[in-house]
């Protein structure tokens, strides 16, 4: 990162320029190199023998302030490197102020750096130079190899008796043993499944615990294996104390409060998160809830819809009567707003579309003719409406309305049969 | 050629002595009560049902056993410690007073090794019983890795596996031979087979006998690295576990001593019943489990010293983890099988021996029962305590054994039995010529220095 402060307007003479290049993110236990270049600004030449003092941002039992980290003095090429290692992380504002005598104004400058890192990070095992599973091969061949000897004493016992006999037990008990033997050493020291060496190239035992900034501590000592359902249980735990469980239940079925949240699509819960909804739903803000954030919650709103059932959450198809109806005297009475397309547009949008502006579906007349980018409804070609292309989700701007899978096909048809019949009142 | 190796003793003649004992060894063979079958077919029968405990096992899964996702060690896990650690009676008694050259050891040792190879069948067998996939055994040979402490163990076994038959086998030769030879004229076919094919031609010959003095040398110090290693090795699988109750560095010696002392006890237990159904009562005397009672008597203080060490250790930082262990230990759930342990199975048995009118074989025996039992209720709490404080705040898990893992447990003590009950109807219980050779020497520093040969009677 550079960041070079132009003063504005004063006095140039009496002005240092500071240039400052610092890492942008780094990890716990790295070191950090702040190089700051100091010039002036009339001149453009670099500035000697400025010392440069290099802040931070820390609090305290309750006091919050600036500690100073340190002081450099710059060298003839006005360059003052500072080396940092942070030992806690998240965003560290650094501020440096550059100071070359009285007569010579300060400059500041400020760079975030953001230290991301591992509290606990394990290497593979206690790394001992020349230990390794030879050697515990060496000492089980070594044991194996004695052993040979005592049976091969048995031989000579069977050998050395008055019959002579070439092929005896003991042979035979011999070849087990000797088999034995090697077949364990050979099968523990050949493949690389079951290598004998104990640091093969990048083995690393699992991470302990791994945390980045703001990420919700997942306890102590365990390995964080990342699996659907921690996923889940982390979107969930967001959701919970973010306070979604609230008003959509620990569970994401919906409440009294509010409805389940479970079929919404991904684009439509960022938009209604960083929006907010009339009646209740509050806008989030990128701090409040980050992407990754709204990743997990729906990670977990995709995992509970498996518990819920779409039929229990969906509004109950409005147009049963009229439908039923219909197929008798097709041609006959083309569907009205009135009887058909009111009630699904009362159900499904009017608590938004009449009272935010934009679109108005609260009567005829006005779903007719207002909308953003004109009429939402062309009498007789469903295609080209945008009414119809939001609820089938073929819109080219915006989202699908409503969410996914809450508008019953059931009700999407009848508005584009009302269309296609001419829209009428 | 059945006769072309006979045993003969080269420096006199059989004694009345020696004659008794062969007898005495011969006995088992021989006779066959209606007892012993009896007890072999009360043994087949918990045997067999242990097997179709087995059989439910494998066709249903673990799940018909009481191990869960929380304590996935049960009973099978603690059969599996206390057999090896039974198996610590053949390596102890054996090579131990081997190496030391106790003479009072000789008519013990074959008991003491048979008992060895035995228990750690039994014992490895319960490795597999544990497997929800038994049919995935042979993956740890395939995917082992040394990294693992499942593959040190299995290695470790298997190794002393091998080194307790060998040393079994070694100091059976010249009893396999007399067997042959007494055998020879009137046996059957196969049992002479048998023989013949063990006893390896062994004539006594001077080369013969070099060589397998030489492997026994090899093999009895050999033996005694790798039986700790084993034990040592089978608490690492604890003691490198995350958890609160095995945390612990001297988990290797805990379990070698504790193994040990079973292994002492069992010994007792076992030469009582041999003794009484085989009349071995003139080479099986007092000394032998007064020495075998002082030993337990000793390792009960070394016991005691190392629940010390452990106990005093963790309670003296009581840390949280350790807090919840202590509290299930001392006095709650596992409060009387802790308790039990500590008072029946270490203080108990010391004080039999501290007693002078307590050292008599049947309370140095129950003695021996009290350290058993206490010992297998230790390696039941090591077990599932371990498992059971939890690493979350979760509520601790229980377990308790179904009717499977019973059965599979007590047709495993069945197997134990049925071994070596059925061992001392086919193979000398006793090293006679070790023995032979022992009163040899007694008799001869006897000779020299009485000048009278008339001990012998």
């Amino acid at each position: 990162m550079l960041i070079t402060l132009f003063p504005a307007g004063t006095a140039a003479a009496d002005h240092l320029v500071v240039d400052v290049v610092g890492p942008d993110s780094a990890a716990l236990g790295d070191q950090l190199e702040i190089r700051t270049s100091v010039r002036y600004f009339e001149s453009g030449e670099p500035a000697p023998d400025v010392e440069v003092v290099f802040y931070s941002d820390a609090s305290f039992v309750g006091v919050s302030g600036e500690i100073e980290l340190g002081r450099v003095t710059t060298d003839e090429a006005g360059v003052a490197i500072f080396l940092l290692r942070p030992v806690v992380s998240g965003t560290h504002a650094i501020r440096i102020e550059a100071i070359a005598g009285p007569e010579v104004q300060p400059e500041s400058v400020s760079i975030p750096v953001t230290v991301g890192g591992q509290l606990v990070r394990s290497e593979a095992g206690v790394d001992i130079p020349g230990f390794g599973g030879w050697i515990v091969t060496a000492i089980i061949g070594l044991v194996w190899a004695i052993m040979l000897v005592a049976v091969l004493r048995i031989i000579g016992v069977a050998r050395a008796g008055p019959s002579r006999r070439r092929l005896s037990l003991a042979e035979g008990i011999g070849s087990v043993a000797l088999l034995l033997a090697t077949g364990l050493t050979v099968l523990l020291i050949r493949s690389p499944d079951t290598h004998a060496n104990l640091n093969p190239e990048g083995y690393l035992r699992t991470v302990v615990a791994y945390t980045e900034a703001d990420y919700l501590y997942p306890g102590p000592g365990l390995a964080s294996q990342v699996s659907a359902e921690q996923t889940v249980a982390y979107g969930r735990a967001i959701f919970m104390s973010r306070g979604c469980a609230g008003c959509h239940g620990l569970d994401a079925g919906g409440a009294a409060t509010a409805p389940s949240p479970a079929f919404v699509s991904r684009e439509w819960l960022g938009q209604v998160v960083r929006t907010g909804l009339p009646g209740g739903m509050p806008a989030y803000t990128e701090v409040d809830l980050n992407e990754e954030d709204l990743n997990a919650i729906f990670v977990f709103l995709f995992a509970a819809r498996a518990t819920i059932d779409i039929e229990d959450i969906r509004p109950a198809p409005t147009t049963s009567t009229t439908t039923t109806a219909a197929p008798g005297d097709v041609g006959d009475a083309a569907p009205t707003f009135t009887e058909v397309v009111a009630p699904i547009l009362r159900t499904h949008c009017a608590a938004c579309h009449g009272s935010l502006g934009g679109w108005d579906a609260s009567s005829f007349d006005a779903a007719m003719t207002t909308g953003d980018h004109g009429p939402v409804i062309i009498a007789g070609d469903p295609a080209a409406s945008l009414l119809v292309q939001k609820i089938q989700g073929t819109q080219a701007e915006g989202l699908q309305m409503p969410p996914p899978g809450l508008m019953s096909e059931r009700d999407i048809q009848a508005i584009v049969d009302w269309i296609t019949a001419g829209a009428s009142r | 050629m059945v006769t072309s190796g006979a045993w003969e003793p080269q420096m006199e003649p059989l004694t009345e002595w020696q004659d008794q004992l062969e007898e005495t060894t011969l006995g088992p063979t021989r006779r066959t009560s209606a007892r012993y079958f009896g007890l072999v077919g009360f043994l087949v029968a918990v045997l067999g049902w242990g097997s179709y405990a087995y059989y439910v096992q494998v066709r249903d899964g673990l799940v018909v056993t009481g191990m869960r996702d929380r304590i996935s060690w049960g009973i099978y896990i603690t059969m599996f410690v206390f057999f090896i650690g039974i198996s610590h009676a053949g390596t102890l008694i054996s090579a131990i007073l081997r190496v030391s050259n106790a003479t009072w050891r000789t008519p013990i040792t074959r008991m003491a090794e048979f008992i060895t190879v035995v228990a750690l069948s039994t014992g490895a067998l319960f490795v597999i019983v544990d497997l929800g996939r038994p049919d995935r055994l042979g993956y740890v040979l395939v995917y082992g890795r040394w990294q693992s402490p499942i593959v040190w163990d299995v290695t470790a076994v298997a190794t002393y596996l091998t080194a307790s038959l060998i040393y079994l086998y070694l100091p059976m030769i010249p009893d396999l031979a007399f067997f042959r030879d007494r055998f020879a004229p009137r046996t059957s076919v196969w049992r002479h087979r048998l023989y013949r094919t063990l006893a390896l031609d062994w004539a006594e010959t001077e080369q013969q006998k070099a060589s397998l003095r030489r492997a026994i040398g090899v093999m009895m110090i050999l033996i005694i690295p790798i039986a700790v290693s084993v034990h040592t090795v089978v608490s690492w699988i604890f003691a490198m576990t995350l958890r609160e109750a095995w945390n612990s560095t001297i988990f290797g010696f805990f379990f070698v001593a504790g193994a040990i002392y079973s292994g002492i006890a069992t010994l007792i237990i076992v030469m009582a019943i041999l003794r009484k159904a085989y009349h071995l009562e003139g080479y099986l005397t007092n000394r032998h489990f007064l020495y075998l009672g002082y030993l337990l008597a000793a390792m009960a203080a070394v016991m005691i010293y190392a629940n010390i060490s452990e106990y005093v250790t963790t309670g003296f930082k009581l840390e949280e983890g350790g807090e919840f262990l202590f509290r299930q230990l001392f006095v709650a759930e596992f409060a009387p099988y802790f308790w039990f342990y500590l008072i029946g199975g270490l203080f108990l048995p010391p004080i039999f021996m501290a007693v002078k009118r307590m050292r008599r074989i049947g309370t140095i025996v129950i003695a021996a029962v009290f350290v058993d039992l206490g010992m297998w209720v230790e390696r039941y709490f090591i077990v599932v305590t371990g498992l059971r404080a939890p690493l979350l705040s979760y509520e601790p898990a229980s377990y308790a054994p179904t009717w499977v893992e019973w059965s599979i447990t007590a047709g495993g003590f069945a197997l134990f039995a049925l071994l070596i009950t059925v061992f001392v109807k086919f193979f000398p219980i006793m090293a006679v010529w070790e023995m032979v050779e022992e009163r040899k020497a007694m008799t001869a520093v006897l000779d020299e220095s009485s000048a009278t040969a008339g001990e012998r009677s």
